[in-house]
Order: structure tokens, then C-alpha cells, then sequence
């Protein structure tokens, strides 16, 4: 995190995270609406199949697992693995660490909701306060630094904090990119059924529950024929430069991954080339 | 050498829309399908003949299963040989493909790579597959399991949908072997629905 303030790092990490959405249908009746969870057959196809896909598209890139989370935005499934992810990977990813996901419990039997929250009134009750991580660190700094460097320091924190983090989302055409965002993030916005698209980049900035805003590129989406990619991929070299984070999302239960292939070697190249957010 | 009383039946489209699991339900196969990962990896042949079925028209028909297209960009020249090998001897070409998605770009580069190796009077028929798996909103109804058929809110959408493919399909295939909305045939191989609509037409060819 700290290097990521600073701008250096041993290594650039590649700002990209690929989200694995719609596991609820992986499999067919693999989906426990009671728990609003997978079922235990289900869940072991997802780990053998997230696993593949991992090993598929680390062979041609720099990817590794930090880069991939599976998830269902529809299900709200794994939703918080998935925003740490993004935190972890994202240029400056402190800026969005107060996102609340939508509650997967709130679509869960009225019976598990009641006793999920009950669950949680206990834990937050036996947790006491809760110490902040950022206090902790600044605490932890104070021991080591000069009142000015400190001073430097948090100049530069809150100057950082100041810029909205920029997210590109991107995927092929009908992948659930709207859906994904409305539920990582807990924003609203109209999806887009099976036909027509997000056919042009959307900008939306919205507020963070924590003070704040985040501003999301909606890209419009790849692979669906030969002519528009062509048109896209301008917009998408354009745009993808100046972003904190990409967002990729490939729908884990289709397996032709050629277009996601090309398009993740594209994208790799063009953050290489800008290892910080052109802003 | 092809008989003139034999079918060759090519089932070809992207990896994992459900080619084998389509077979096996339409024929009683038993060939290995797989939730997670590619299992066709060489092209594998049944031959179905009057004893299986009442009131079959041929003699013989060979059904072919292809490996899937798309899988990454080196298994797609891996498997070239073998659609350059098949596709010429093909009468019916059942192109899978799946309902619950917008992306239909490798299929229409495929289409149109595979424009010249096909017989004049091949017959083309988009077998659109998964469609218990067709887009809802939250509050509609998804895929009726107890009737096995799609919900009222998936059926006002199949129109549009099939509207879609038709577009990307007939632009690919610009007017050199005829195609028309008929020939895109929805079903769910999981649950059955649609697939005696598309035993139909593979046979009858129209």
C-alpha cells in the first residue's frame, strides 16, 4: 500500500482483476436458494473450474491468483473476496476499502436472514471497538518518522484520497458488468438484458458510504462480432491507460476463452506501458 | 466415400455450449461431458440406423461431434485439420450455440472461414442451447424445473433473442447457402425442452 502511495515498487503489479461471475450456473440445479449459497456438488465444479481458468490464463500472461476471484453478482456470492481483490490490485486501492457489497442474506430464506443477523449483533457486540488500520499504520509511522516527513506523508495520503479512484469495467457482451457493479459497489444502475449492450463507455462517478466517490468506466462489450470489436478497441485503448484499476469479467460457466485471451494480452501491454494511472 | 443414402450429420460450435450433452440427449449417447472443463478433443462418430428409430427416413445417419471452437487461440489451429477435413462432407450442420449470452463473435469468424468448405446444399440449423439458463430479471421467474420448460418472463425474451443470432448469423453467412429464423432452433439439453423440435429438423432437413 505503501509503495502504491509512493508510486515505486520492486515490481509494477498489474492493475487488473478478472472477476469469474455467474457461478450459480455452473451447474444445473447447483444452487442452494435456502442458504443462498452453492450447493456442496456445485462448489467443488466452481473450485475445479476456477482453477482451470487460472492456469489457462496464466500461461499467457503475468496473472496469477491474486489477479482471479470467482462470484455470482446476481447471487451476491463471494462479493468481499472479489472487492479485496480489487483493493489489493487497484493503483492507491486504500480509497475504496470502506465499500459495502450488497448482503447475500437479504435474498436468502427470511429464516437464515433472521439468524444471519442475529449472528452478526453478537459478533459486533463481543468485537468491541474496533481498532483502524490506517490510525494503526500512521501510529506505527509516527515511531519511525520525523513530524515532517509524517507531515509529508499524509499530505500525500490525503491528496491521493482526493481523486476519486477511476475503475474500468469491462467483459464480453453480456457477462453481467452491470449487474457486477451494482452489487460490488452497492450502486444502482439499470442492467441490460440479453440483446442490447452497454454500446458506448459510460463514465458514472458515484458517492462510497465512507465520504467519497468512485468513478466507473463502463466499457461496452467485446467478442460480440468482428465489427464492433474493431470500434471498441479504440475507446478501450484510450481510456484503459488513465484507469486505478481494470476490471475483467469472464462468465464461468461458458468455456471459449479465445476472445478473453486476446483481449487480456491487449490490456496487460497497455498498463505495462503506463504502470501508474494516467491522469 | 459417401453413400447416396447416407447422413452425415456435423455437430460443430464454441467449447462448452453443450454439443455432447446435446447428442446425448437427443440419441441416447453416452459420451463424456464435463461441467468444468473441455472433453472433445478429436472428433467422435455414431452411426444411427432404422432399428434405433421408427419411421427414420435414411439408411444410415452419421452424426459427427466436433472438438469446440475457441477454447484458447492455440487449440483453435490445433483443430483446424479437423473441421477442414469434415466440414466438405457435411449434409446437416447443427452450429450450437448458447442462448444466455451476447457474444457471438468467434462464431462468426468460424462461419465465415467455413463459407467455402461447405456443400451447396448444406442445411444449417443453430441449435440454440441453455436456454433454462436465459437472462431474468430480479422478481421474474427463471426456468420452470417442475415443468421443465421455460417461464413466461424467458419466453417474451426468446423472440429478441433469436432476432439477435439471427442478425449476427444471416450477415456472416450473406446469402450463400440459405438460412432463415426456422432454422434456429432453442432448447435446453439439461431438461429436454425443444429437443424434439430439433430431432425433427436435423431429419427432415427443412
Amino acid at each position: 500500500m505503501l509503495s502504491a502511495l509512493f508510486g515505486k515498487s520492486q515490481e509494477t503489479p498489474i492493475r487488473l482483476v478478472i472477476g469469474l461471475n455467474q457461478v450459480d450456473k455452473m451447474i444445473p440445479d447447483g444452487w442452494d436458494d435456502r442458504l443462498n449459497l452453492p450447493t456442496q456438488k456445485a462448489e467443488k465444479e466452481i473450485e475445479r473450474r476456477s482453477k482451470d481458468i487460472i492456469q489457462r490464463l496464466s500461461r499467457y500472461t503475468h496473472l496469477s491468483a491474486d489477479n482471479i476471484e470467482y462470484y455470482s453478482a446476481l447471487k451476491r456470492y463471494r462479493l468481499l473476496p472479489l472487492l479485496t481483490k480489487i483493493i489489493k490490485n487497484a493503483y492507491a486501492g486504500f480509497k475504496l476499502d470502506n465499500v459495502q457489497p450488497a448482503d447475500p442474506f437479504e435474498l436468502a430464506d427470511p429464516e437464515v436472514k433472521a439468524f444471519a443477523d442475529e449472528e452478526r449483533r453478537k459478533r459486533a457486540k463481543s468485537k468491541g471497538k474496533e481498532v483502524n488500520a490506517k490510525d494503526r499504520m500512521f501510529d506505527e509511522m509516527r515511531k519511525i518518522l520525523s513530524e515532517d516527513e509524517l507531515n509529508l506523508v499524509l499530505d500525500k495520503f490525503r491528496q491521493e484520497r482526493r481523486i476519486p479512484p477511476k475503475v474500468a469495467i469491462l467483459g464480453k457482451a453480456g457477462v453481467g458488468k452491470t449487474t457486477t457493479l451494482n452489487s460490488v459497489f452497492n450502486a444502482q444502475w439499470k442492467t441490460s438484458h440479453t440483446i442490447v449492450g452497454t454500446t458506448q463507455a459510460q463514465m458514472k462517478e458515484f458517492s462510497l458510504s465512507s465520504g467519497g466517490s468512485l468513478a466507473v468506466v463502463d466499457l461496452p462489450g467485446y467478442g460480440r462480432s468482428m465489427a464492433e470489436d474493431r470500434e471498441y478497441e479504440k475507446i478501450y485503448q484510450e481510456i484503459i491507460p488513465s484507469c486505478d484499476l481494470v476490471f475483467l469479467i469472464l462468465q464461468a460457466n461458458t468455456r471459449d476463452f479465445a476472445d478473453d485471451q486476446e483481449m487480456i494480452i491487449k490490456i496487460s501491454e497497455w498498463l505495462r506501458d503506463f504502470p501508474t494511472p494516467q491522469r | 466415400m459417401l453413400k447416396p443414402d447416407e447422413l452425415t450429420v456435423l455437430f460443430f460450435g464454441k467449447t462448452g455450449v453443450g454439443k455432447s450433452s446435446t447428442l446425448n440427449s437427443l440419441f441416447g449417447l453416452n459420451w463424456a461431458t464435463d461441467n468444468a472443463v473441455a472433453c472433445t478433443k478429436e472428433p467422435q462418430i455414431a452411426y444411427l440406423d432404422n432399428s434405433h428409430y421408427t419411421g427414420f427416413p435414411y439408411q444410415q445417419v452419421r452424426v459427427v461431434d466436433m472438438p469446440g471452437i475457441g477454447e484458447s487461440l492455440t487449440d483453435d489451429e490445433t483443430y483446424m485439420p479437423h473441421y477442414e477435413e469434415w466440414i466438405p462432407q457435411t449434409h446437416s450442420l447443427v452450429w450450437v450455440t448458447q442462448a444466455d449470452t451476447r457474444a457471438y463473435k468467434r462464431d462468426e469468424i468460424f462461419l465465415t472461414k467455413f463459407l467455402p468448405l461447405f456443400q451447396p446444399d448444406i442445411f444449417l440449423i443453430v441449435a440454440l442451447n441453455k436456454i433454462d439458463c436465459l437472462g431474468v430479471d430480479e422478481g421474474e421467474d427463471g426456468f420452470n424445473l417442475e415443468r421443465g420448460e421455460p417461464s413466461k418472463d424467458q419466453l417474451n425474451r426468446l423472440s429478441e433473442k433469436i432476432e439477435d443470432v439471427y442478425g449476427i448469423f444471416q450477415s456472416a453467412i450473406n446469402g450463400k447457402v440459405s438460412f432463415d429464423k426456422k432454422q434456429i432452433i432453442p432448447h435446453t439439453s439439461v431438461y429436454g425442452w425443444g429437443l424434439e423440435n430439433l430431432k425433427t429438423k436435423i431429419f427432415t432437413r427443412g
